[in-house]
C-alpha cells in the first residue's frame, strides 16, 4: 500500500504551495465540514484536496493568477472532487459489505455544539435535511462568497440553476429555523 | 415592480447577482416601498447571522500536517479493490511454498523451486482518489 503524503518538495513551487494552504486552508475545512458533516472525513479529505493541489501545481497544470496561485473555483473544484471520490468509495465498500456508515455519521456533532451554541447546533440540523446539491451552493454562496458563475464552475451545472438553488436552500433553511425558534427579527 | 417579484429575487440581489437592468428596477422599489427594503434588511442580517454561525476553527495540527506530509487516513483505508489483489498475491506466496513438496522427483525439484523465494513487494494502491476531474474550461 503506498503511503500518501504532502511533502514539502524543494522546487520553486514549495513556497506557492504554502501559500495556497495559508490562503484556503481554513475555507476549505470549512466547506467539507459543513458540506460532509463529518470532522473526521472533511480532515482526510482536505488532506486529498491538497494533496491534489500540490500535484497539480508541482506539474505546472493549474493557470494561475497573478500571484502564482490558483483561482478559488479550482480549489473548490478539488476540494469537490475529493469528496465525490469519496463518496464513490463508500458506496463501492456499501456494495463489497462493509460498513461505510462511520463515513457519514454525525461524529463530533455534539463537540461542536458546547462550542458554536445552539444556533450552530440548529443550522446543522438544518443544513443536513438538504440533499448536498443544495447545501454546496448554498455554502459556496452564503458562506464563502463564491460569484454565481464559480459556483457553476465548481460544480460544473449552469449559473441559473445556481441561482435557483441558493434561492429554495435560503428559503428550506429560514423556514427550519423558524420552526426551531431563529425567527430573523 | 411588485412586491412578489422583488421578493422572488431578493437572495440574488443581496448576493450582488442581478443584471444591471433588474438591479436598476429593484432601487426603483425599495426606494418606495418600506415592506421590500425591511425584507432586505433582513435577508442581510440573516446572511450575516448564518457566515458568523458556522465560521470553523481550523484543527490546529491539520496545516502542519499538510505542510508537512502525513498519510491521510481516507487514502490509507484499505479499499475492496486492494483485498483482492492482497488475496492473490498471498495465494501467489502459498503456491510458491508449497509447489517443491508436490513435485515428483523430490531429489530434484524443478527451477526455480529450488531456491528460496522471497516476495518483495506488492505495491496496491487505490488509483481513484488521486484523479483529478475537472469542470472543462475551468483551468
Ligand atoms: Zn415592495
Amino acid at each position: 500500500m503506498a503511503l500518501q503524503a504532502i511533502r514539502p518538495h524543494h522546487d520553486d513551487r514549495s513556497d506557492d504551495f504554502a501559500r495556497l494552504v495559508e490562503r484556503d486552508l481554513d475555507r476549505v475545512w470549512r466547506f467539507l465540514r459543513s458540506l460532509l458533516r463529518d470532522p473526521d472525513l472533511a480532515r482526510d479529505l482536505c488532506h486529498d484536496t491538497f494533496l491534489r493541489l500540490h500535484e497539480s501545481l508541482r506539474r505546472d497544470e493549474i493557470r494561475q493568477l497573478d500571484d502564482g496561485l490558483p483561482r478559488a473555483a479550482y480549489v473548490f473544484a478539488a476540494a469537490r472532487n475529493a469528496a465525490a471520490s469519496h463518496g464513490r468509495r463508500a458506496r463501492r465498500q456499501a456494495t463489497f459489505g462493509l460498513d461505510a456508515s462511520d463515513d457519514i455519521a454525525d461524529a463530533g456533532r455534539t463537540d461542536l455544539a458546547l462550542v458554536h451554541g445552539e444556533l450552530r447546533k440548529d443550522l446543522d440540523t438544518a443544513l443536513a435535511r438538504l440533499d448536498e446539491d443544495h447545501r454546496a451552493v448554498f455554502l459556496l454562496s452564503e458562506i464563502e462568497g463564491l460569484r454565481y458563475e464559480e459556483i457553476a464552475e465548481v460544480l460544473d451545472i449552469p449559473a441559473g440553476t445556481v441561482a435557483s438553488r441558493k434561492h429554495h436552500a435560503v428559503q428550506r433553511l429560514r423556514r427550519d429555523m423558524e420552526r426551531m425558534g431563529h425567527a430573523v427579527s | 415592480m411588485q412586491c412578489h417579484e422583488f421578493e422572488t429575487a431578493l437572495v440574488a440581489w443581496v448576493d450582488g447577482e442581478l443584471s444591471a437592468d433588474a438591479t436598476r428596477a429593484y432601487e426603483v422599489h425599495a426606494a418606495s416601498c418600506g415592506a421590500c427594503r425591511a425584507l432586505i434588511a433582513a435577508r442581510r442580517h440573516e446572511r450575516d447571522r448564518w457566515r458568523e454561525a458556522l465560521r470553523d476553527e481550523t484543527p490546529t495540527d491539520l496545516r502542519r500536517e499538510i505542510l508537512v506530509g502525513r498519510p491521510s487516513r481516507a487514502t490509507l483505508r484499505f479499499h475492496p479493490r486492494a483485498w483482492v489483489w492482497a488475496a492473490a498475491a498471498a495465494v501467489v506466496v502459498v503456491v510458491m511454498l508449497i509447489a517443491p513438496w508436490f513435485v515428483v522427483d523430490r531429489g530434484a525439484p524443478a527451477e526455480p523451486f529450488s531456491r528460496p523465494c522471497t516476495l518483495i513487494a506488492v505495491d496496491v494502491e487505490e488509483d481513484e482518489g488521486r484523479t483529478l476531474v475537472l469542470p472543462g474550461g475551468l483551468i
